[in-house]
């Protein structure tokens, strides 16, 4: 009979013991914030799909997976993540732009006008991205020059832009009636996929913009400043000029989903975007951005649309009315910042 | 459980987030849509067996899209899809933008194509914008009708339209009024202008006057954004400026409100005449009160329900394209106007309820339409496309 193997010594076992387990996963987490929203899009689409499994063969495997579907959501998608983009970075440099929705339709507006005029597409095109981008100066300048709160700086500008907008749909209707070649910008189906340029113009931009926004030197700097401004300005960033680039790249992805919709939907609407900056600051936010800056990333913020049009998509299949779906969204949004919050608060007692 | 979320135990919390958005998911997932009453009655094929083909197709569904659905003009329409669905024993389904934004419309257009219904009803918010998605819907195989807004032919293949004719609306509007101030005096109209249905019903108004009470003038057409805050500030200000007003029209489903809550500031309630638009429970308090005389109701709850009848009559031979010629089956109308009614303090009850009287006036040309559809003969195979 062999003695008992004696216990060495470990000193307080428990404590040591629970964090060991638990901090990893908390920082795992806490860096890569995208898999809680991958994990509850996961939850959503699969949920999605069980409630709408139909013995309809149109409907296969149910309403919400069927392929028609699938593709019906990716335009929205494409849309939202072309402002998502721009709006995250000015999120992580700690600001925020509530005027792409207004952007956006200026934009569509200026780039109609062009079109109608001239029929030259590039020209069009070419307009409806200078208006971004100085919307964006203005923006950016206002609020690194002048000092103003950003939330009241685009706000400012989110209502001179549409009501520029308005002023030209309630004189003289909404533009209208753009040459074919124009709309093929966004209706071109490419292998069974209708508006292909659009959707991969899109992949490409969120796929360029994570890469940058993680790797490249320039880039990177808006987390520093969203982090801590007083350390990124005495480490040597130049943060006016920093703060004011993120909010004309804003501003141009904005204009640029703008030539999308008046392409797509054939007509440059005194209505288009309007809403959009709540929308899109939800999807950035339930993707891991912080309203107080220096947190988020691109592929967050894709997820963030993408989850966002699942539940839109998914409620609508199920026949939910349009009112509870706006409350679904709210509650969504909400348990997402709580939960960061929470999770914020949890690492810093650890 | 609650213990551990509430020391902040990461686990638990996401735990319990999880299953709170999966349970609000599921929730809000509880089937909202119209369910079948069962199957109703058929009349036995001309072999005298009921086939299975005569059965009702309960899993039949329709889908009314709407746009700005928040507004309470809506909930007529709603009640004539669902009644309709129940008498023909199928589902239906409203949906729409809560936004007055047709590129979300749209793409829930795109959404409910893919999702291969048996028809769909759609109040496209802008013509332009909708046309293609409605075309791809037919092009799907999958009928369409365009209710209370015309997305028109040749561009759009939508196989009808039912609606008020909004020039015919103006000029029973016209009608009312002139009657109510005698046939002479001046009036004015609160609008939106460069909304193109309600630009025709101002028509409506001016040319009736021309034609059939030329001693009244419309001496205005003031701008209300179809807000009530803004129609209320114009029309004080229209009120001021013309002292001797006899009479006032709102052609949208807004503009009766404001118009009432400035005859109520300036204390002239009753002496200037009112016809309002739409049958919404605000007009109809006030018409109660006597501020507004009268208003012209459309007839949502008829546009979806013989809408819907055409839809299903059409998936069973029973009706055809207008155009067409089919042994058996009579041609679809391409266009209906649903017409206008007036609303006073004598019909007024009627209008409280979800239909707003429109069930219990049905109009027997459309209670014949859903009889056919009802009595339906052998389905013709739909074609896949």
């Amino acid at each position: 009979m062999s003695a008992p193997p004696e216990t060495p010594s470990l000193g307080p076992l428990t404590t040591e013991t629970s964090a060991g387990i638990t901090k990893p996963i908390l920082d795992l987490l806490a860096r890569y914030r995208e898999i809680i929203t991958v994990a509850i899009l996961v939850v959503g689409c699969l949920s999605f799909h069980l409630l709408t499994l139909s013995s309809n063969p149109d409907n296969w495997p149910s309403i919400f997976a069927n392929p028609s579907n699938l593709r019906a959501m990716l335009v929205p998608i494409a849309m939202d993540v072309i402002v998502a983009v721009g709006m995250l970075i000015v999120l992580v440099c700690g600001g925020f732009d509530l005027s792409v929705g207004s952007v956006l339709a200026l934009a569509g507006l200026a780039t109609g006008k062009v079109i109608n005029a001239t029929g030259s597409i590039p020209a069009a095109v070419l307009a409806g991205l200078t208006v971004g981008l100085v919307v964006g100066s203005v923006n950016g300048v206002v609020v690194t020059r002048f000092g103003v709160n950003p939330l009241i700086a685009t706000l400012g500008t989110m209502s001179v832009a549409r009501g520029l907008v308005l002023a030209d749909t309630q004189a003289h209707g909404n533009t209208r009636g753009f040459p074919d070649a124009f709309k093929e910008l966004a209706w071109s189906p490419t292998f069974g996929l209708d508006a292909a340029k659009l959707i991969l113009g899109a992949l490409v931009l969120a796929v360029v913009g994570d890469m940058l926004l993680r790797n490249s030197r320039w880039l990177r700097q808006v987390y520093y400043i969203g982090g801590n401004e007083s350390a990124a300005r005495l480490s040597g960033i130049n943060v006016p000029v920093v703060r004011a680039s993120a909010y004309m790249i804003c501003g141009l992805l904005a204009a640029l989903a703008g030539v999308y919709t008046a392409s797509r939907y054939g007509e440059a609407s005194g209505e288009a975007g309007m809403g959009l900056e709540l929308k899109i600051i939800a999807a950035c936010v339930i993707g891991g951005a912080s309203l107080s800056g220096g947190q988020g990333t691109v592929l967050g913020a894709v997820l963030g649309c993408i989850l966002m049009n699942v539940i839109a998509n998914g409620l609508t299949g199920k026949g939910v009315e349009p009112a509870w779906q706006q409350v679904a969204m709210g509650t969504i949004l909400i348990a997402a910042v709580t939960f960061d919050t929470a999770l914020t608060r949890l690492r810093r007692t650890r | 459980m609650m213990r551990a979320v509430l020391r902040g135990n990461r686990p638990a919390l996401a735990a319990v987030l999880a299953l709170t958005l999966v349970a609000g998911l599921l929730a809000a997932g509880c089937p909202k849509k119209q369910e079948p009453a069962g199957p109703t009655p058929q009349a036995t094929t001309a072999g005298g067996v009921p086939s299975a083909a005569n059965m009702p197709k309960s899993d039949e569904e329709y889908v009314f899209i709407g746009i700005s659905t928040g507004a309470e003009y809506w909930l007529a329409a709603k009640a004539g899809l669902e009644d309709g669905a129940k008498e023909l024993g199928v589902r239906s389904q409203f949906t729409g933008p809560t936004t007055q934004n047709a590129t979300e419309q749209a793409e829930v257009m795109a959404q409910i194509t893919a999702k291969k219904p048996a028809g769909i009803l759609i109040a496209p918010g802008r013509p332009d914008t909708l046309t293609p998605y409605i075309n791809a819907a037919v092009e799907a195989g999958i009928p369409v009708i365009c209710l209370d807004t015309d997305a028109p032919p040749p561009d759009c293949k939508r196989i009808a339209y039912f609606g008020t004719d909004n020039y015919n609306a103006g000029r029973r509007g016209a009608e009312i009024l002139a009657g109510l101030i005698g046939g002479k005096g001046k009036v004015a109209i609160s609008s939106r202008p460069g909304q193109w249905n309600l630009d025709e019903r101002v028509s409506g108004y001016r040319e009736y006057f021309a034609e059939k009470a030329p001693g009244v003038e419309i001496v205005q057409v003031i701008d209300d954004k179809t807000e009530k805050a803004e129609g209320e500030k114009q029309s004080t200000a229209l009120l001021s400026r013309y002292p001797d007003l006899a009479g006032f029209a709102g052609v949208n489903a807004v503009s009766g409100l404001g118009i009432a809550a400035a005859l109520k500031s300036l204390d002239k309630v009753g002496k200037v005449k009112v016809v309002a638009m739409d049958g919404d429970s605000g007009i109809l308090d006030l018409i109660e009160e006597g501020v507004i005389d009268a208003s012209i109701a459309q007839r949502q709850y008829w546009m979806s329900y013989i809408g819907i009848a055409y839809l299903y009559g059409l998936n069973h031979g029973v009706f055809c394209k207008p155009g067409e010629t089919k042994a058996g089956a009579e041609p679809i109308p391409a266009v209906i106007d649903t017409t206008v009614v007036e609303v006073n303090k004598t019909n007024l009850d009627q209008f409280r309820t979800p239909s707003q009287g429109a069930k219990e006036t049905l109009r027997q040309d459309f209670k014949d339409v859903m009889a056919k559809a009802k009595g339906e003969k052998k389905p013709e195979p739909k074609s896949e496309s």
